[in-house]
């Protein structure tokens, strides 16, 4: 099935309305009742709140002022983690860099450092008193030292810049995935007929890696908006806080689920936008990816490109988790032994919610996904699916408890069930944008060439499409994985009492006092967990660099 | 190759949908084995919400029964200031306890959308003005412990719908290296003065005992009053940040050289080895007093558990259970007889040495509301 070819040339945007059989508008709407349903419940909920509150919390607020000030905060957020997650995965999947296959390793490592521990590390290390300053101060013999900077580091640049650090592999999984996929013979025509490395690069792997750009770069700009800990914490003011002011101070649940539908909306509209920016193209080649890639030789670059490397990995990994690990120095071995063998009961809890969560959204995300690939067009089903990722967790948590008691109390009690549930609303737009991220760069007809040769749409699915959206598929999956492994504000809700994952352990150590030893080493659980599928997927998928076919 | 991802997804499924499917209601299980660790109280079974409830356990109600029963405490105070209340309790009563920890607000709206249908027994939390809020929904079981007879009126519901177990009281906290002892403010209302520009921080509005704070000035000197003290603070270069820990890290680090906070928070910056002081504001002879504030504890309305759930109030009214809650953070017992001893950390008082004004924290819960419409733009945290 690799070597199906075809005579058009290989590199070529396509509009293509597939007369394919698939899923139906109802069918597609039907899936995505999982997310349809807390949703309309939220709207449900919101009109419990009455309309003076919920406006005179908008005004309040400053909501136009407030959104443009949010946007561009999230709009850095995602700038810092394109130039840091594209090029790292660029890097690492298609150059001789020194040390890639390290890096590669580590590129989504980052993702299981909560991002709020994130937030706390860089405070207790750059804040004014906080460890450099006191450092600095030492070495230059002074009492006090302050770097003029505390302006910067609070506010919404400064969470513009933990947002960027920690969403950082959200675009190297996309984009990694994507370059896993990228047929080489593309550039190797292009080099061909005289370009050089950088118009290679610029004509025809970046357009390429656009869609995998576009939705990793769209994660991190919608997670900007729905965040609380790491705002909260970076003391930015941002529109998600004003609803948990809503729910916290006001204790108003309806107020506040009317406000996160303001940001379900705001992600809508965005959602819209990246559809008219990338069109209804589809950036599809002829299935010859799996040809050695030749790498490109970085040259006297090499070095630099190195330290940029080590610079990304620093900021994304090294430091946060070298600040964790230096508590780890408070507990002897055999204590810290003794409480890690304790945490097995929660790591298997964590195992069990993460799989489940993940196996079923990217399972919605392909039936979905699928039918948008093959029609051209998401349509309401993908719109549908995609808004639980604006909705604070609190709120979904919150709602869901009121939702599944009235309507399905069995559910209630069940942790895999019903946190899988949660984490499917909550993570189907990121799982979704990576599946039709990878779907893009298969051709159409290939599949319409399978059922022509008589093979049922099941068949044509798994065999034909499959093998060409695998490696996109799979770190999707991991993704996804990861993401359900560290969710913390619905989960706190939601879980049956008794029933910890490490993150709420994370939590639970740090609350009130800032990370104590212990959640260094949660920490560093939730690291090795995300990073055995990430190791395994590397080994057993294609590599990119050295693969034959 | 990619069958082999998809035979190992799909693999992952089947295991998932026996977890899921073979063992409905033993989820608990899986945190059974994090009990050796000192740290977590919590891993006993999670009770069955489908299991038939023992017809002898509500027929006879001995104590063979209540050790059969599994409490579940709501509880909104950090999961390791807890745990050894949980283990002096399950040591006396062999009842299991589990305990769901969370943010008062969150726990509080939890009880409220699960009241058909409550999965918790016991809720203790650090935020009176919500306990209060929930009994006046009627989520909040009436007890009156016998040995709440000794804490003082002001610290119960005058319907017995919550008792105060402990308390904390509002306090300054200054970094010594920034400030002198000399220069340190001695009333909450000096916080204005141009003195103090810039190095003021307090907690947002999110903060349960910001809002009750704010409600007694609010019921002692007027909404007009409260609301300039509030936007002179500000004017003052006061910062809000988040939460009280937030305050008392600032505080910690020198970074905002004041915070307004609970008294508990000096005990965890001075642990930290931080150059704090702790200030007991408005203590003079004519002075109002600082607000001490009560953690409270409740049975909740229709748990199948009541007996075990009062026997949990009672204990944590005993002098064997105010020990340990209170030896860590040295918040006040509000039992007469209880002494910290060696635990006592220096500069904290007793709440017998503090100065502190009589309040309704009745009155004070449905002023909240007042206070969040009056103050919550003002006091949102972040820039």
């Amino acid at each position: 099935m690799r070597d199906v070819e075809r005579a058009t040339p290989a590199f070529m945007v396509m509009r293509s309305r597939a007369r394919v059989p698939s899923l139906g508008a109802v069918g597609a709407l039907l899936v995505s009742l999982p997310v349809a349903l807390p949703l309309g419940y939220l709207v449900w909920l919101a009109l419990g709140a009455s309309v003076p509150e919920l406006w005179t919390g908008l005004v309040r607020a400053g909501a136009g002022m407030l959104m443009l000030r949010v946007a561009l905060m999230a709009t850095g957020a995602t700038l810092v983690a394109v130039a840091l997650g594209a090029p790292w995965a660029w890097l690492v999947a298609r150059t001789d860099v020194p040390g890639r296959r390290v890096f590669g390793w580590l590129g989504p490592l980052p993702l299981a450092i909560p991002p709020y521990v994130g937030a706390l590390v860089y405070i207790t290390l750059l804040a004014p008193g906080g460890m450099l300053h006191t450092g600095l101060a030492s070495l230059l013999g002074r009492s006090t030292f302050a770097l003029p900077y505390p302006g910067v580091l609070y506010g919404p640049v400064g969470a513009a810049g933990v947002l960027g650090v920690f969403g950082a592999p959200y675009v190297f999984l996309n984009v990694h995935g994507a370059l896993q996929r990228l047929d080489p013979s593309l550039e190797d025509a292009a080099r061909g007929l005289g370009l050089g490395p950088v118009r290679v690069f610029r004509s025809v792997t970046l357009p390429l890696l656009r869609p995998a750009i576009f939705a990793g770069a769209l994660l991190v700009w919608v997670y900007a908006w729905v965040d609380w800990g790491v705002v909260s914490l970076m003391r930015a003011r941002t529109f998600t806080t004003v609803v948990r002011t809503y729910l916290i101070a006001g204790f108003s649940l309806s107020a506040a689920a009317g406000l996160s539908l303001v940001l379900v909306a705001i992600v809508w509209c965005v959602l819209i936008v990246q559809h008219r920016a990338l069109g209804r193209a589809r950036y599809t080649q002829a299935g010859r990816g799996r040809r050695a890639t030749r790498q490109t030789s970085l040259g006297r670059w090499r070095w630099l490109a190195f330290a940029f490397l080590v610079l990304a990995g620093a900021l994304t990994l090294f430091i946060p988790l070298g600040t964790l690990l230096a508590q780890l120095t408070k507990l002897s071995i055999s204590e810290l032994g003794a409480f890690l063998l304790g945490q097995r009961g929660y790591v298997w809890n964590s195992l069990q919610v993460a799989l489940a969560g993940s196996l079923a959204a990217l399972g919605l995300a392909c039936l979905v996904g699928l039918r948008a690939w093959r029609r051209g067009t998401g349509g309401p089903a993908s719109l549908l699916l995609q808004a639980g990722y604006a909705v604070p967790g609190t709120v979904l948590g919150l709602s869901l408890v009121g939702l599944t008691l009235a309507v399905l109390p069995w559910l209630y009690g069940r942790p895999v069930l019903l946190l899988g549930f949660a984490y499917v609303v909550l993570f189907a737009a990121p799982t979704l944008q990576g599946v039709r991220a990878a779907l893009a760069q298969v051709p159409a007809n290939m599949e319409e060439a399978a059922r022509a040769l008589g093979r049922g749409p099941l068949v044509a699915a798994v065999r034909v499409v499959g093998p060409l959206a695998g490696p996109g598929i799979a770190a999707t999956w991991l993704l996804t994985f990861v993401l359900c492994l560290r969710e913390l504000s619905a989960t706190v809700i939601l879980r049956p009492a008794g029933f910890d994952t490490l993150p709420v352990r994370i939590w639970a150590h740090t609350m009130d006092v800032g990370p104590d030893p212990y959640a260094a080493a949660v920490a560093l659980l939730l690291v090795v967990l995300v990073g055995v599928p990430w190791v395994v997927l590397l080994a057993r998928g294609p590599r990119g660099v050295t693969s034959t076919g | 190759m990619y069958r082999n991802i998809l035979g190992t997804l799909c693999l992952m499924l089947a295991i998932l949908v026996l977890a899921a499917c073979g063992t409905p209601t033993t989820t608990g299980n899986g945190t059974d084995a994090a009990k050796p660790t000192p740290t977590t109280a919590q891993p006993s079974p999670e009770p069955d919400p489908e299991a038939d409830p023992d017809p002898e356990a509500e027929a006879t109600q001995s104590d063979a029964a209540l050790e059969d029963a599994e409490l579940v405490v709501y509880s909104a105070r950090k999961e390791d200031l807890m745990a050894p209340l949980v283990e002096a309790f399950e040591e006396e009563t062999d009842i299991d306890v589990t305990l769901k920890s969370g943010k008062p607000a969150e726990l509080q709206l939890l009880v409220q959308q699960e009241k058909d249908d409550p999965r918790a027994d016991v809720y203790f939390t650090t935020d009176a003005g919500g306990a209060q809020s929930l009994a006046e929904q009627g989520l909040l079981e009436v007890y009156e412990s016998p040995n709440a007879e000794k804490v003082p009126a002001e610290f119960k519901a005058p319907d017995n719908t919550w008792t105060g177990v402990i308390g904390r009281s509002r306090n300054i906290i200054i970094n010594t290296e920034r400030i002198k002892p000399a220069d340190a403010p001695k009333s909450i209302f000096d916080l204005t003065d141009p003195k103090y520009k810039n190095q003021v921080a307090l907690a947002s509005i999110e903060e349960g005992s910001v809002r009750l704070w704010l409600a007694w000035l609010l019921t002692t000197r007027g909404e007009d009053f409260t609301v300039q003290y509030i936007k002179d603070l500000k004017a003052n270069g006061a910062k809000v940040l988040a939460e009280n820990s937030d305050v008392a890290q600032a505080v910690g680090r020198g970074e905002a050289p004041i915070g307004i906070t609970n008294h508990y928070y000096y005990v965890f910056e001075k642990r930290d080895n931080s150059p704090v002081a702790l200030i007991y504001p408005d203590q003079g002879a004519g002075d109002t007093g600082t607000l001490v504030m009560p953690l409270t504890v409740s049975v909740v309305k229709g748990t199948e558990h009541a007996d075990a759930a009062k026997r949990f109030v009672d204990f944590a009214l005993s002098p064997a259970g105010q020990a340990p809650l209170t030896t860590q953070e040295n918040e006040f017992p509000l039992v007469p007889g209880v002494d910290l001893g060696a635990a006592k950390v220096e500069g904290v008082r007793t709440i017998d040495q503090i100065k502190r004004p009589k309040v309704d924290f009745k009155e004070l819960a449905d002023a909240e509301k007042r206070v969040v419409e009056l103050l919550g733009p003002e006091l949102t945290a972040g820039e």
